[in-house]
């Protein structure tokens, strides 16, 4: 559950598409190891026009049945400007990622780009240097460290902390902030504005491989 | 009056005695047993050494401060579930171009762990033992067996291994993700689970497996006794037969285990 | 009174004990026991032990004869004959009785003085031997020493005049030694292999019993 790896969205993780234009998306739920490996689009999710509204979040939870991996639900039918969340049901689903063309272009968990938001929760303290497995250069470190929890007011600021999140912003070739400090069990957010399909890959991983 | 008689004092019998332990060796046992709420696996080995006698009449070997030096390896597993409950609560941010993200709760999904535990320790206890001397097949035996299982007093042992418990189980979870915080309560609930009572309902029963009923041999002979061996090929050995054999604790100034043997050509 | 009385272990064997011991030792090794020149004993066998004939004017191949023991018995001090025994041992001694058969070959000639065929009557008798003896150490290494037999003195019965009683109990009264000095008692034998004895007092024969007392080793 723990490994920083936009190209493999496990139990704990998110990713995030907004859809800003109306119309249909179709998309594929695909295991990560298979690697760029696409299945046919066969989900489908139906953009509408709507009036003038707070944009919403649609919540899509993937689970694995019979060896397959399916969402649920399996279709959606959203407003103009909302996003859709994808997650893994529990610690049972492998490594996925999501795929699929909409109105406003492609969109690809492995490969993020305008528009899509990824989330990792972080459960081991130490220091985390993230990079783009893609080759570009965009890239940040995630300190973790563990709280202590001796009283009890240690207890109800850690429940407090954590639900609250660190967030990167990436602009093109721009990260802000350049370094993000965060408990155990806090929830890092990397909103991409602009970017040409970057994954979001904890250094070691591409030392290791 | 018996045809050989021979006799030892206490200091004799206390040598036969190591004599008999060096003999027995290294014993090995295995098994599972209740450690607490949890089933454990475990394997303990365990030698005698040490100890001196005390000759009682009629037929009393007294052994105090009898050593067991004793090694235990045993593992148990934990359901982290049943410990621990720990959800990630769900998280909004507000984001540029996005909008407002807000992560569904998760809770952990704690896994079953193995913790592996090895203890090494010596105890010393006091016992009464009997003489029997017997003919196995072809082969006297003078035996002292343990009459009854002594007291073990095991409580350092035990608070030891309370110790050595919770630095292993801490060894093995903090590996786990998003246990850091909960580590020490997770350790303290493990171990209190356990308790001392746990620790030496599993030790009792396997250091008892060791004592109960134990035997030290301290003669050993074939009933066809040699002799002299064959030196030349007109010299063949001369054996003798030991037809029967006595063992008692005898006291007139002294105590001593008195051993009578009738032999025949 | 102890049986170690100061010393850590003891060990006793008493009369028939010790008999048991010399049957297990000459029943095995039956040639320490007989003798014989070469018409009694033409090689030395597990049985016999050839020895050669006695050189005698006018018989070419020598006496030929046979000497042979009865497995001895031992009477430890206190003397258990009641006085019956023409030996009986004194303090740390015993007495070994056996019977002693001496076999004769009697040469005749032919007719013609020098006819060196020899033909011959077996002549043969027996004799009451009692021997007096002390236990000694033949060696006294911690374990593996041995207990040996001395013998003191020798008396046959039944001979006279005293004279030829004399010459022959000097005769048998060497052999008898002979025959003793192969008989070693290992330590590890009076132990039965219980403990390894360093030796601190005895052999001593009393109490109708040979007695060592030591250390463990």
């Amino acid at each position: 559950m723990n490994s920083l790896d936009s190209r493999s969205l496990r139990f704990g993780d998110t990713f995030t598409q907004l859809f800003p234009k109306s119309g249909r998306v179709s998309y594929s739920i695909d295991f990560a190891a298979r690697g760029k490996f696409r299945t046919e689009n066969k989900y489908h999710i139906e953009v509408k026009k709507t009036r003038e509204r707070t944009p919403a979040q649609h919540n899509v939870v993937v689970r694995l049945k019979d060896g397959v991996l399916v969402p649920e639900p399996s279709s959606l039918e959203i407003g103009l400007g909302d996003r859709v969340l994808w997650s893994a049901a529990d610690n049972s689903v492998p490594g996925f990622t999501v795929s699929g063309e909409s109105a406003a272009g492609e969109f690809d968990s492995s490969a993020l780009s305008e528009g899509s938001v990824y989330t990792h929760p972080f459960g081991l303290p130490g220091d985390y240097t993230w990079i783009d497995a893609n080759g570009s250069k965009v890239s940040g470190v995630v300190s973790v460290t563990v709280p202590k929890l001796e009283l009890q007011r240690d207890v109800t600021a850690y429940q407090k902390r954590l639900t609250t999140g660190a967030v990167f912003i990436i602009d093109k070739a721009k990260v802000e902030p350049s370094k993000v400090e965060i408990m155990v069990g806090q929830t890092v957010f990397w909103v991409i504005k602009k970017a040409g399909g970057i994954t979001i890959t904890d250094r070691q991983l591409i030392q290791q491989s | 009056m018996p045809d050989i008689v021979l006799a030892a004092d206490n200091n004799a019998a206390t040598r036969l005695l190591h004599d008999a332990e060096t003999m027995l060796g290294t014993l090995v046992r295995s098994g599972s047993g209740s450690l607490g709420p949890f089933r454990a696996d475990w394997s303990a080995s365990a030698s005698f050494a040490n100890g001196e006698v005390e000759l009682l009449t009629p037929n009393i070997v007294r052994v105090k401060d009898c050593e067991i030096h004793y090694n235990l390896s045993f593992n148990f597993s934990v359901n982290l579930n049943d410990f621990l409950h720990f959800c990630i609560p769900q998280v909004c941010v507000e984001l540029p171009v996005i909008g407002e993200v807000c992560t569904p709760e998760h809770c952990i999904d704690w896994p079953t762990v193995t913790i592996p535990i090895s203890y090494s320790d010596v105890i010393k206890f006091t016992a009464d033992f009997t003489l029997n001397p017997h003919l196995v097949g072809s082969t006297w035996l003078i035996d002292i067996v343990i009459a009854g299982i002594p007291n073990l007093q095991i409580s350092p042992a035990a608070a030891a291994i309370i110790s050595l418990l919770g630095i292993a189980i801490g060894a093995v979870i903090s590996l786990i993700p998003f246990i850091g915080p909960f580590l020490g309560a997770a350790v303290a609930a493990i171990v209190v689970a356990i308790g001392i009572a746990g620790v030496t309902g599993l030790l009792g029963p396997i250091l008892s497996l060791f004592v109960s009923g134990r035997t030290f041999t301290i003669y050993r002979r074939p009933r066809v006794f040699q002799v002299l061996p064959a030196t030349l090929p007109l010299d063949p050995a001369v054996n003798i037969v030991l037809k029967s054999i006595g063992a008692s604790v005898k006291k007139s100034d002294e105590s001593e285990l008195v051993i009578e043997v009738d032999i025949t050509a | 009174m102890s049986f170690t009385k100061g010393e850590n272990v003891f060990a006793g064997v008493n009369e028939r004990g010790i008999n048991s011991l010399l049957t297990a030792f000459f029943t095995a090794r039956p040639h320490y026991l007989n003798y014989g020149t070469p018409h009694f004993a033409p090689t030395t066998t597990v049985n016999v032990t050839s020895i050669p004939p006695v050189s005698i004017p006018g018989i070419l191949s020598g006496i030929e004869f046979a000497i042979s023991f009865q497995i001895p018995t031992v009477d430890i001090n206190p003397d258990s004959s009641g006085g019956t025994s023409p030996l009986p041992p004194g303090t740390g001694k015993f007495t070994i009785k056996t019977q002693v058969t001496i076999s004769l070959l009697c040469v005749s000639r032919g007719e013609n003085m020098h006819d060196v065929r020899q033909r011959g009557t077996v002549l043969t008798t027996s004799l009451g031997v009692f021997a007096l003896c002390a236990p000694f150490v033949i060696n006294s290494a911690p374990g593996t020493g041995e207990i040996g037999i001395r013998l003191e003195r020798a008396e046959l019965v039944d001979i006279t005049p005293d004279a030829l009683e004399s010459i022959v109990e000097c005769l048998i009264e060497n052999i008898l030694q002979s025959v003793l000095s192969n008989v070693h008692l290992p330590f590890n034998t009076l132990t039965l292999g219980a403990f390894g004895l360093i030796l601190k007092a005895g052999p001593d024969a009393e109490e109708d019993q040979v007695k060592v007392r030591g250390d463990i080793l």
